[in-house]
Formats: structure tokens, C-alpha cells, sequence
């Protein structure tokens, strides 16, 4: 439609209630498989797409050289992620008895089963309930680029690629002492990882065609295919070093699985920043504003601002500020409301800091109708708060500001005119981290979805560490 | 799209070419409008039963999923006439078929040379392209 004609008004609530369903992933969702199976009749097609409702199942594939450690990490996930474990074997063994016998005469004539039988086979499986309600694990597949794109055309596209790496020296060694149990199919190891229980230790058994040559004739088939399909599967590969303890490997498998690919979706950042006194969010503030033309919102700012408009939230707040006291959650959350409801607010998004502080606060906001979609906890140990906070000073005659450590006076004169400003004494600064640290564990609990950033670091790295958790969905969490 | 290009992207051709005849993306263009306006708790169950009503509209021809009914159509011709003269200019009535979303508006209805379109006729135009907006789907051959 012609948008001139008939000018699309959307109003802003809406992006918030779109952002909080994820509307636009349902409609991209839609449309996607609208256009790989254009269904006869789109309407019907739509509802069973929608009554199945399985848009956080995971579709992962886990690839990597022979004696990588597929298998089990496969299968640690597998138990975690409560998804179905699909392997070459296993899929052969399940499909239907006619495509079962087919695929077993290759195998028996020792030759490779061809692309379109496997695409049956998978295509079969992938339909089942449970593939579809708690998702998929694939194993070992595709093996080729040709593979890949033959299983795209089916519209079926993993969400992440593990490749498990390691160099073929590492597996060749490790090859050697692979044991398998031959009633569970669980691989084992004999130096690096013997079973605790002395039954299954008793009926492992070495591993059939693993001898060195055989295994440098598979590494050579794989190095050959293995390019074709990282090309393939650029955007949602991870490559993980795979010569490392498991449980190693399997943590990093695991954070990588949750995480999400971006997503066009239109989205206004609402943030808040967390972290005590000292730890930079006025810094991080003033730049994710600057560099997302949101609004920085700083709160103890704000009810400045209003003392001194003499709004009546403002004249409410002046006598709490005057005895150094805490502003009422009830004038503080007026001041704000009034910020947040403005038009640059609602349509460009903001950055908080210096708020909520407690618990109650952070409902307060919800309940006012402002949800932030990211929050971040600036991590500094107290001991780098003093250092960075205590060690400040100023010299009251030229207004140049100091750092005793990171930007020392250059002269004796002016190191002992330099003034500390009274917030800054250690006592001060004490008293401000015991008050965060004695709601910090609440508001951790409180917001469930905050992602942690380590903040003891050059506030341009901490910075690039929270444009990427601004940019990026916010990641899966796989409950054990 | 010009010949060359359907011969470079066939799959992207048929892709427009389902979507067109369809009307999917119409179809998707009145449910984020229901969703606008509704603003259900679960959008995904809202959504299915916005695609049986119109499942059912479909074999009925009759009561298609929309947001106008009646009243509203009445109501703006209301707007439109304030002194209740009982007629709309032509201009009018197509500037308000156009807001109510009717694209194929009948360009000449009764009355429009005269410049002067009375409730019947413009209740029945809205009726008729309103209908047709939210009938998303492929017409029967």
C-alpha cells in the first residue's frame, strides 16, 4: 500500500506491546514458512503454524572432525536442553522400513547414501512432535556444502552451528583410546575420561576403523568438506576449540546456544544502568546516548532539574534534598514519570541511571508503564570505587581536574593547592557502597534478565561490552 | 519487474507471485491492525481466531473480520455533514473512504456529479470496500 495515501499512525505503546510478544518475529516466522511451502491454502497453513507454538525450540547442529567429541557433547546438551538427539545412526534406525532398507544397502555396499534419501529421512523425522514442540539436535549432518543447501531448500536451517575443532594430531591421539559402550552408544576415553562406574568400564569396547590410517583418510574427507560448509553457515557458526576438558567445552557450547541472532525488528532501547558509586553509568550513560540518540536520564539530574523549574513535584522534593535526605519513592517516581512520558523518550528510547534502587522502585516503574527491555549491572570490586573515587581532586584556581594515580598534578605547586571535594572522602564514599551493596542481591534477583558487565576496565571497552548486549536479543537461559 | 529478472530469480518471482495472489501481505497488514486496536494478552491465540473467523467468512461470504462496523461508517458520515443536510461532496466521500482504508473506491457513485452522496450510497460503498480489504485471500476462480 501506498504510504502516502494512507499514513500509517502506529502509536507508541504499540512498539512496546510488539517488542514484549515478539510480534515481528512471529510475522517474519510466518512469512518465512509461508514462502518455502506455499500452502494452498495460506489460512489453515497459518493456524497449525501458529496452534504449534514452538518458537523457542532449538535447532542445532553439532559438526567436527572424527573423534572431536560430537557425541558427547551432543548428548550433554541434548540432556539439557531437552531437545531430540538426531544422529546419523539413530535417524537411519527410526525412519520407515522401505527407506530404512534402502539406506542400509548403501551402507552395507560401503557407499555413501545419497543426498535426496537423506533428505527424506530427515525431512520425516523433523515432523515428528517432539522435533518440532522441543526441538532438535543434529548431529554429525550435514557433511557437505551440497548437503547444507539441499536441507535449506527444504527450508530447514539449524539456528546455531557448533563446530567442535581441535588440530588433527590432537585427534588422531585421541582416536587411539576411544571406548564405546556398546549398549548406550557413550563414548569414553581410556586416559582422559574413564567411566566412574566399574560395570560400564567392563563392557567398553574399541572403537571399530579407528586405526591412524583410517582416521587420516577421514580427517582428509573432512578437511575437504568442512570450508563449504562454514561458508554456508556463516552467520550462526561458533567455532569451539574442542581440546579441552568437556565440561569446558560444553559451557561455552552452552552460553553460545543462547544466544540470538539479531533481528531487524524496530526496537527502542530502554535501559537502565546499575552499578555503585564510582562505576561509570554516567560515563556509559552519556555515551550509549550520544551514540543511539536516546535520552540520557539521569535521576539525581532530573530532580535538580525540578527543583529548580519549582515544578510542584519539585518543590515537594527541595526540603528531603536540603537535609540530605532520601527523595519519597512516590516524588521520585512523579519527577520521572513526567521525563519518561515525553515525546523523545517514548519515540527515541532512553538510558537510565541513579534509579530504581530498590526493589520497590524497579515495580513502581514497571507499574507506571515503563519497562526497561535491557538492564545491565556495572561490576566494580569496592577496592577500585576508592581508588578510582577517593584519589580524585581539583585544583580550585585553574579548575583542572586530577587524578592522584591515572592523571597526577605535573608540579609540586599545584599537587598542594589541589582540594578533594567533600563527596569524595573515603567515609562518603563508604557509606554510597553500602548503600548499594545493601540493595544490590534484591535488585539482582528482581531483574532476572540483567546481563553483568565487568566495569573495571577502560570505559571504552566496557562500552563496546554493552552496545553488543544493546544490539543483541537478549540471550536464552537453559533452567537445568 | 522487468523480463530479466524473472529469468535471474525465479524462486523471488514466484515469491511475489504467491504473496500477490494471495494477498498475504494484506492479510498481515489487517492483523497488526487488529492488533493495534485489540492489543490481545496472547497475540498468538488472538491470531488463530481472527484465521478461523475469516476461515468461515470465506465459505460463508459474509462477516469478514473487521475493525468498522456500521456505526463507525455512520458516525463519519456524521462528521463529514455537521448540519445534517443529509449529503457528503464527492471529494469528501472519497477522502473518507480512502482513511477508511478502501483502496478501489467506486470513483463515480450515485450522486457524485451532483456532488452530493447521501448515507445509502456511501454506507453501501464502505460496506462493499471494507469487505473487500478484509477478505484476504485468494479469490475463488
Amino acid at each position: 500500500m501506498d504510504a502516502t495515501k494512507r499514513p500509517l499512525l502506529i502509536p507508541p505503546e504499540f512498539a512496546t506491546y510488539a517488542e514484549k510478544h515478539g510480534i515481528f518475529e512471529m510475522y517474519t516466522k510466518l512469512l518465512e514458512q509461508l514462502l518455502i511451502n506455499k500452502p494452498d491454502d495460506p489460512l489453515t497453513f497459518l493456524i497449525e503454524l501458529l496452534k504449534r507454538d514452538s518458537d523457542d525450540a532449538p535447532q542445532v547442529v553439532i559438526m567436527g572432525p572424527p573423534a572431536a567429541g560430537k557425541r558427547t557433547i551432543a548428548k550433554m546438551v541434548c540432556n539439557r536442553i531437552r531437545a531430540a538427539y538426531l544422529t546419523m545412526d539413530n535417524l537411519i534406525q527410526e525412519a520407515e522400513i522401505e527407506i530404512r532398507k534402502k539406506a542400509q544397502e548403501y551402507i552395507k555396499k560401503n557407499e555413501t547414501i545419497p543426498t535426496e534419501l537423506w533428505l527424506k529421512i530427515i525431512k520425516e523425522r523433523m515432523k515428528s512432535y517432539d522435533c518440532i514442540k522441543r526441538g532438535w539436535v543434529l548431529e554429525g549432518f550435514p557433511q557437505t556444502r551440497e548437503q547444507a543447501l539441499a536441507l535449506q531448500a527444504e527450508g530447514i536451517y539449524p539456528k546455531h552451528f557448533v563446530l567442535l575443532d581441535a588440530p588433527d594430531t590432537v585427534l588422531i591421539e585421541r582416536a587411539a583410546g576411544k571406548r564405546v559402550d556398546p549398549e548406550t552408544g557413550d563414548v569414553y576415553h581410556t586416559t582422559f575420561d574413564w567411566p566412574s562406574n566399574a560395570e560400564v568400564a567392563g563392557r567398553l569396547e574399541p572403537v571399530p576403523g579407528n586405526s591412524e590410517d583410517e582416521l587420516v583418510n577421514k580427517l582428509v574427507v573432512y578437511h575437504r568438506h568442512i570450508e563449504g560448509l562454514k561458508t554456508c553457515y556463516s552467520k550462526i557458526l561458533k567455532i569451539i576449540n574442542a581440546d579441552q576438558p568437556k565440561g569446558d567445552v560444553f559451557a561455552q557450547t552452552i552460553t553460545f546456544l543462547g544466544s540470538r541472532l539479531r533481528n531487524a525488528a524496530p526496537h527502542n532501547p530502554r535501559v537502565v544502568l546499575l552499578g555503585p558509586t564510582g562505576s561509570g553509568k554516567g560515563v556509559q550513560a552519556a555515551l550509549l546516548a550520544n551514540k543511539y540518540n536516546i535520552v540520557n536520564i539521569s535521576c539525581g539530574q532530573l530532580i535538580k532539574q525540578a527543583i529548580v523549574d519549582e515544578t510542584k513535584a519539585g518543590l515537594a522534593a527541595k526540603p528531603y534534598l536540603e537535609k540530605n535526605m532520601l527523595v519519597p519513592d512516590a516524588i521520585l517516581l512523579n519527577i520521572l514519570k513526567q521525563r519518561l512520558g515525553q515525546l523523545d523518550c517514548v519515540s527515541r528510547g532512553w538510558v537510565m541511571h541513579g534509579y530504581p534502587k530498590t526493589t520497590e522502585q524497579g515495580e513502581q516503574l514497571v507499574h507506571a508503564g515503563f519497562t526497561p527491555n535491557r538492564v545491565f549491572f556495572l561490576d566494580v570490586p569496592n577496592d577500585s570505587v576508592i581508588e578510582r573515587l577517593t584519589l580524585r581532586a581539583t585544583d580550585p584556581i585553574t579548575g583542572e581536574r586530577y587524578h592522584m594515580l591515572y592523571n597526577p598534578p605535573r608540579t609540586q605547586e599545584v599537587k598542594e593547592r589541589l582540594r578533594r571535594a567533600p563527596k569524595d572522602s573515603p567515609e562518603e564514599v563508604q557509606k554510597r557502597l553500602g548503600a548499594y551493596q545493601a540493595f544490590v542481591d534484591e535488585l539482582t534477583d528482581y531483574y532476572v534478565d540483567a546481563q553483568h558487565v565487568n566495569a573495571d576496565q577502560d570505559p571504552h571497552t566496557v562500552f563496546e561490552c554493552l552496545e553488543s548486549m544493546m544490539v543483541n536479543p537478549i540471550p536464552q537461559r537453559f533452567d537445568d | 519487474m522487468a523480463s530479466d529478472g524473472k529469468d535471474k530469480w525465479p524462486r523471488q518471482v514466484d515469491a511475489h507471485e504467491y504473496l500477490k495472489n494471495h494477498r498475504i501481505l494484506d492479510l498481515f497488514d489487517n492483523f497488526t491492525a487488529q492488533l493495534i486496536y485489540n492489543k490481545p494478552e496472547d497475540p498468538k491465540k488472538f491470531l488463530i481466531d481472527q484465521l478461523e473467523k475469516l476461515k468461515n467468512a470465506r465459505t460463508t461470504k459474509l462477516d469478514f473480520p473487521c475493525l468498522f462496523d456500521e456505526s463507525n461508517i455512520r458516525s463519519i458520515f456524521g462528521m463529514l455533514d455537521p448540519t445534517e443536510r443529509g449529503y457528503i461532496t464527492l471529494q469528501q466521500y472519497k477522502e473518507a473512504l480512502m482513511t477508511l482504508g478502501v483502496t478501489d473506491l467506486d470513483q463515480h457513485p450515485a450522486g457524485g456529479e451532483l456532488d452530493r452522496i447521501n448515507l445509502d450510497t456511501f454506507t453501501r460503498e464502505a460496506k462493499r470496500g471494507l469487505a473487500r480489504a478484509s477478505a484476504t485471500f485468494e479469490e475463488s476462480k
